[in-house]
């Protein structure tokens, strides 16, 4: 989806609560350069309808919970990360794991994205 | 040959072999089929060849159950029946309506599809329409056609394309009366109602009729097989309420008969599919065939599902720019340091407009003319449950012939409720999985408020089920009532299940194994 809503990479954001020694949560929150104020909203949503909650390092570590894979998209390139992104999020519609905010049916993944700006 | 029954002196006996009663689309088909043979047909039609108020009247009942049309004005009683004014949509049932499904109460019909389909193939001709493999879907032909549709790219194994027919809609009235009209070993009477059965002393044979003409003559009919045709709702009536020469009813002797009466509910505005790849609404548009997604059998049985058909209405943006104004709003606002309370209406519009906002100018987007899908309406019409309490019954009123007026009690029952829950999960799984888009959904988490969607749809099946065990029937498969040596029923209450399909396809397809049936049996 994040790929299809047309969104492109543009400068990274820098949002206050990302641990400066864990580039993922800001290269996950960079993934909305555009849509950066909707992806907010979503996300503010997203932890008002209590789908997703935590600071941005716990929501990158549910959005990747493996260390050596959190290591390898810290490294990788943006194509790769969003393939990545892609790519967990059907798998999650594929198990399942939807969230319904405010009757939007997102994957886990993408709400925890959304909700990871929102705390930035 | 055409009688107007008001013609006739009291008293008349008219002598056939076949006695059809009612004259739609189900009654005509059967009587074609015997134009030109040695078989002598009677066909008694309650209307004239044109609308007639008073008639109608006759049709007149109660809905005591969901929100119904009102039956007077829902059931054309003129030549031809309801086709008069049906809207011509034809589809056959898909091969899992036909089966017993272990998550459905009392599914499955006594045959499959196979056994149907050379009927199907015969029912293409009598209503207009090309030939069965029609409904094959050509993909390559949509993705010409409407390559919108196509590019909902879903997984083959869990969504299919399905192909509708238009067939006029043919008016059977008018398309087949000349040819009733010259028929001569076939004749039509007119205004003849049916008030009365005549049977032998344990009533299981029927030696003959009585008709009723509205302030005009009775007169009897002798056949040796008679045909029940008027409709999935008065098919009940009259087997409920028309009595025997000794005062007995059908209806004390089969207690299934005006049960599992069955619609296609219909949920609109269930939900709203914001797509990812945006498209000219000009590639989701085609006069020629209507086209529906529906789940494979597999998905229905992976997730329990009941049949049924998916409806997507493509949304323009240029029209309803909201997503940009919402856009605008919510910077304003949050600007101003605050939030509008409306908050995620504003966001599910924004993210209807996400490519659009990245993609287009506002310019762009406010251009009237702009032509782009930016969301898709989503309903579906479902096959209903059979529900033995939703049914048909005598009310107490009478008609202006005697005959007690019906009460439709139509109930949905819980697991209907439940398969929009599954349905619409499946769709929001199988759109997020083949990422063409979001969903979001308009009602209930557990679909309490389904009430505010539905929509009937004009298609009454059910009431007179088929089943070769007569505790679990009132027809064998066959469609010759139970109990009952020469009474047939014909129409769509002969259906088990009612599939998603529009019925009178399938309607016309039994009317036509009917026939070949009675040929059989006169032989
Ligand atoms: C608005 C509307 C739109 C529809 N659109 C579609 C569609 O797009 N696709 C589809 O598949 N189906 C559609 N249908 C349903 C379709 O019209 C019916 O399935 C079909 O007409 C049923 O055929 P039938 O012969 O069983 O009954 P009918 O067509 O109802 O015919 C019954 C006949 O019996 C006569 N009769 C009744 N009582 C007596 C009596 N006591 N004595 C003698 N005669 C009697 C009636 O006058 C009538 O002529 C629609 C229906 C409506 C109302």
């Amino acid at each position: 989806m994040l790929a299809s809503l047309g969104t492109v990479l543009g400068l990274p954001v820098r949002a206050a609560g990302i641990v400066a020694n864990d580039p993922l949560p800001e290269r996950l929150a960079a993934l909305f350069p555009h849509a950066r104020a909707s992806a907010r909203a979503l996300g503010i949503a997203c932890r008002r309808a209590g789908a997703c909650a935590g600071t941005p390092q716990v929501l990158a570590e549910q959005v990747c919970a493996d260390p050596a894979e959190r290591h390898r998209l810290t490294r990788c390139s943006v194509e790769e990360l969003r393939a990545w992104i892609d790519a967990r999020i059907r798998a999650d519609f594929t198990e399942g794991r939807i969230v319904r905010v405010e009757g939007w049916m997102l994957s886990e993944t993408e709400a925890r994205l959304y909700a990871l700006v929102a705390a930035g | 040959m055409l009688v107007d029954a008001r013609t006739l002196s009291a008293g008349t006996v008219v002598t056939c072999d076949v006695a059809i009663i009612g004259a739609g689309a189900a009654g005509i088909t059967i009587a074609r089929e015997f134009i030109d043979t040695r078989t002598e047909v009677c066909v008694f039609e309650s209307g004239g060849t044109d609308y007639s108020a008073e008639t109608q009247m006759l049709a007149q009942g109660g809905n005591v159950g969901l929100p119904y049309f009102d039956l007077r004005a829902e059931r054309i009683r003129a030549l031809g029946g309801c086709t008069g004014h049906w809207g011509g949509d034809c589809r056959p049932l898909d091969p899992i309506d036909f089966a017993t499904r272990e998550w459905l109460h009392d599914s499955g019909w006594p045959f499959g599809l196979e056994t149907l389909k050379p009927y199907y193939e015969r029912a293409t001709q009598v209503l207009r329409i090309k030939p069965y493999a029609t409904y094959d879907v050509d993909r390559s032909q949509v993705q010409s056609q409407r390559p919108g549709l196509t590019s909902l790219r879903f997984a083959e194994d869990a969504v299919e394309l399905r192909r509708w027919q238009q067939s006029g809609p043919l008016r059977f009235g008018k398309a087949f009366r000349d040819e009733l009209e010259r028929a001569a070993n076939v004749t039509v009477y007119l205004n003849a109602n049916l008030v009365r059965f005549g049977t032998n002393d344990e009533g299981s044979v029927i030696d003959s009729i009585e008709l009723a003409v509205l302030q005009g003559p009775r007169f009897t009919a002798r056949a040796r097989l008679f045909i029940l045709a008027t409709g999935t709702i008065e098919n009940a009536r009259l087997l409920l309420g028309v009595p025997d020469g000794k005062g007995r009813t059908f209806g004390a002797r089969n207690d299934l008969i005006g049960r599992y009466f069955q619609e296609h509910p219909a949920f609109s505005e269930l939900a709203m599919l914001v797509p990812a790849e945006r498209r000219p609404l000009s590639d989701f548009r085609d006069e020629v065939d209507m086209l529906s997604f529906g789940f494979t059998e597999a998905m229905q049985r992976r997730h329990e599902l009941l049949n049924s058909n998916f409806f997507i209405e493509p949304r323009r943006i240029g029209a309803d720019p909201a997503g940009v104004v919402s856009l605008r709003r919510l910077s304003g606002a949050i600007r101003a340091g605050r939030l509008p309370d409306d908050l995620f209406e504003h966001i599910s519009r924004i993210l209807a407009d996400f490519p659009a906002v990245t993609d287009y100018t506002y310019r762009r987007i406010f251009k009237p003319t702009s032509d782009v899908v930016g969301y898709f309406e989503i309903g579906f019409a479902a096959e209903q449950a059979p529900n033995p309490d939703s049914r048909v019954r005598l009310g107490d009123e009478v008609d202006a012939l005697g005959i007690p007026r019906v009460e439709l009690d139509w109930q949905l029952a819980d697991i209907d409720r439940e398969n929009i829950v599954r349905t619409m999960n499946a769709l929001v799984q199988e759109v997020g999985k083949a990422g063409l888009g979001r969903i979001k959904l308009l009602f209930a988490e557990d679909a309490s408020d389904w009430r505010e969607h539905l929509v009937a749809s004009h298609h009454q099946m059910g009431t007179t089920r088929m089943h070769p065990d007569p505790k679990r029937g009132v027809v064998d498969e066959n469609c010759r009532t139970h109990g009952v040596a020469n009474l047939y029923v014909a129409g769509g209450s002969v259906f088990p299940t009612s599939g998603a399909s529009s019925p009178t396809f399938t309607i016309v397809a039994l009317a036509l194994r009917l026939a070949d049936h009675l040929k059989e049996k006169l032989a």
